[in-house]
C-alpha cells in the first residue's frame, strides 16, 4: 500500500530533493506568506498564551500537560512503528500506552522502566520505504512541512483514536483541543529557543525551512546520523570542501584566532 | 548491536584514559578517534566551567567563552563553507569583511545566553571515522537533574597538527553549519545574487546582538 503511494503520487519528489543546497521550495512566494500569517498568530495567541502557561502552571503540572499530550499521540505512533517494520519500537509504543494509561496519561512511568519514547508518524513511514520530501510546504496554523510529510498528516488522521472517539459532533473538537494544547506545550517547552531564533536570523524564514528539513531526514532515520563521509542532509560536501584561501595567509597554513569580540 | 557495543568500548576506553591521568607517554598510546574524544571532553569540560564559574563577572565570563571558541572552532575554514559557492564569487575585501562578521557573529549568538548552560553537563558516547578526513565524536548534553532530556550533539573535528579544530555541530540531527550557509544563500539569492546584501545583513544583525549585550 505504501509503494503504491509512492508511486502514485510523490514520484517527482524524489527528483526535487539532489540539490542539497536548500530544500526544494517552488511555492516559496506563497509560503512566505503562510508563514508570516503564522509568525503573526504566534506573536498574538500562541507566545502570550505560553508565557501565562509557563508562569501560571507549576512544572509539575507542564509535565502532566506534556505526558498527556504524548501519550495521545502513541496509537499514531504504534500504527506508524508497525508499517516501518520496527517490532521492538511496536513494542516499546505498546508498553506506554498501556502503563501510561494505568495513569490516563499523565505520568509517564514507562519512560522510567526502560521503554522509550521517540516520536513516529506517517511521515517518518514514506521516508523509511525510500520517499523524498518533495517540496517545502508552509501549511497555515500547522507550520512547516512539505509535501511527503502534508500526506502524512492527513494519514495519520486515520489512526488517531480521536478520530473516531465520541459523539461525532464533538470530535473536531477534541482533536482541534489535543492539537492547540500540543502547540502551547511545544512553544512553552522551546520559548527561549524560537524566541532567540527569531532574534539571531537573517532570514527566520530559510532558517527555518532549512531546520525542518534537516530534522525531519534525522527523524526518519531516528536520530541514527551516517557519518561517514556524508552530512546530515545526505550530502558529501564536508569531505569535498576545501578552503580556498585564509585572508592575509601565504602559506596555506590554518590562521591563528583573531581576537575575540567583546 | 555493534554500533552500541563499539560505542560502548570507546566509553570505557575514554574511562580508563580519563582515570590514567592525562600524562604524556600514555597520550601517545592513544588513537586519533580517542584524543578526538579526549579534546571534546575537555573542551566541553572547561566550556562548562567557565560558564558556571561565580569568581568572575558576566562580561569576563563571556571574554573567557569567546576566546574558547575562537581557539577550538575553525572560524575561517567554517565561514568559507557556510559561503559556500558566493565565496569564489567574492573580492578580497568582502571576503575579510564577510569572516570577521562570520566570526562575531557566531561568537555573540553563542554567548549571549550562555547562562543557560550553566549546570548542563557532557557526556561522551565515542566517536567514528569511516575513511573521512573528519572524526565525529558523538556526545548527549544533559542536566543531572532532568535526564530524560538529553539532547544529542555531534561535532565534526577535523584533525590539525596534534590537535583537533571544530568545523560543525550537529545538534539533534540539525547542522549549524548548513543551517547557516542555508540561511545565508537565500538572504543572497533574495538580494539578487549580491554578497553586499549578506554582508550588510550580518552587519545590521552583529549590531543587534552588541547592543543587546550592552
Amino acid at each position: 500500500m505504501i509503494a503504491a503511494v509512492c508511486s502514485a503520487t510523490l514520484v517527482s519528489c524524489a527528483a526535487q530533493t539532489n540539490d542539497p543546497d536548500q530544500t526544494s521550495d517552488p511555492i516559496e512566494p506563497v509560503n512566505r506568506m503562510i508563514f508570516a500569517f503564522n509568525d503573526t498568530v504566534d506573536l498574538v495567541l500562541v507566545q502570550p498564551t505560553a508565557f501565562l502557561y509557563r508562569e501560571a502552571l507549576p512544572d509539575f503540572a507542564q509535565d502532566m500537560v506534556h505526558n498527556f499530550v504524548t501519550w495521545l499521540r502513541s496509537p499514531i505512533v504504534l500504527a506508524n512503528d508497525l508499517l516501518q517494520g520496527d517490532i521492538d519500537a511496536a513494542g516499546d509504543t505498546s508498553a506506554r500506552l498501556v502503563v501510561n494509561g494505568l495513569t490516563l496519561g499523565l505520568f509517564d512511568p514507562a519512560t522510567d522502566m526502560g521503554f522509550q519514547h521517540r516520536n513516529e508518524d506517517f511521515g517518518q513511514t514514506l521516508g523509511v520505504h525510500g520517499t523524498g520530501g518533495g517540496f517545502y510546504i508552509v501549511l497555515p496554523l500547522l507550520g512547516p512541512s512539505n509535501l511527503r510529510d502534508t500526506i502524512g498528516l492527513i494519514v495519520d488522521r486515520f489512526f488517531d483514536p480521536l478520530t473516531y472517539i465520541g459523539h461525532v459532533d464533538y470530535r473536531p473538537i477534541y482533536s482541534i483541543s489535543a492539537k492547540v494544547t500540543s502547540a502551547v506545550d511545544f512553544r512553552a517547552r522551546n520559548y527561549e529557543q524560537i524566541n532567540e531564533m527569531k532574534f539571531t536570523s537573517l532570514d527566520y524564514y530559510a532558517r527555518v525551512r532549512t531546520i525542518y528539513s534537516q530534522h525531519r531526514n534525522a527523524a526518519i532515520k531516528n536520530g541514527e546520523i551516517p557519518v561517514d563521509k556524508t552530512t546530515p542532509d545526505m550530502s558529501r560536501e564536508f569531505e569535498q570542501f576545501v578552503p580556498t584561501s585564509y585572508p592575509g595567509d601565504q602559506t596555506g597554513d590554518v590562521p591563528t584566532a583573531r581576537e575575540p569580540v567583546n | 548491536m555493534p554500533a552500541v557495543r563499539h560505542w560502548l568500548a570507546s566509553v570505557v576506553v575514554a574511562l580508563v584514559v580519563v582515570a590514567g591521568i592525562g600524562s604524556a607517554p600514555i597520550a601517545q598510546a592513544l588513537t586519533e578517534e580517542e584524543r578526538a574524544e579526549a579534546f571534546i571532553r575537555d573542551l566541553s569540560a572547561e566550556a562548562l566551567k567557565v560558564v558556571a564559574d561565580e569568581t568572575l563577572d558576566t562580561a569576563s565570563r563571556r571574554k573567557r567563552f569567546a576566546e574558547l571558541l575562537g581557539q577550538h572552532f575553525d572560524m575561517a575554514w567554517i565561514g568559507q563553507f557556510v559561503l559556500g559557492k558566493y565565496w569564489l564569487r567574492a573580492t578580497p575585501e568582502q571576503r575579510t569583511d564577510y569572516l570577521s562578521l562570520f566570526e562575531d557573529s557566531i561568537v555573540l549568538t553563542y554567548t549571549s545566553r550562555f547562562d543557560e548552560y550553566a549546570g548542563q553537563q557532557v557526556r561522551v558516547l565515542g566517536s567514528k571515522n569511516v575513511r573521512s578526513k573528519f572524526i565525529f565524536v558523538k556526545s548527549q548534553i544533559f542536566d543531572p537533574e532532568n535526564t530524560k532530556a538529553a539532547v544529542n550533539v555531534m561535532w565534526r573535528a577535523l584533525p590539525i597538527a596534534d590537535s583537533f579544530k571544530i568545523v560543525d555541530v550537529v545538534i539533534e540531527g540539525v547542522s549549524m553549519s548548513i543551517t547557516q550557509r542555508n540561511e545565508y544563500s537565500a538572504v543572497i539569492q533574495r538580494g539578487g545574487g549580491k554578497i553586499k546584501v549578506l554582508i550588510d545583513a550580518l552587519r545590521k544583525s552583529v549590531d543587534r546582538l552588541r547592543a543587546r549585550q550592552g
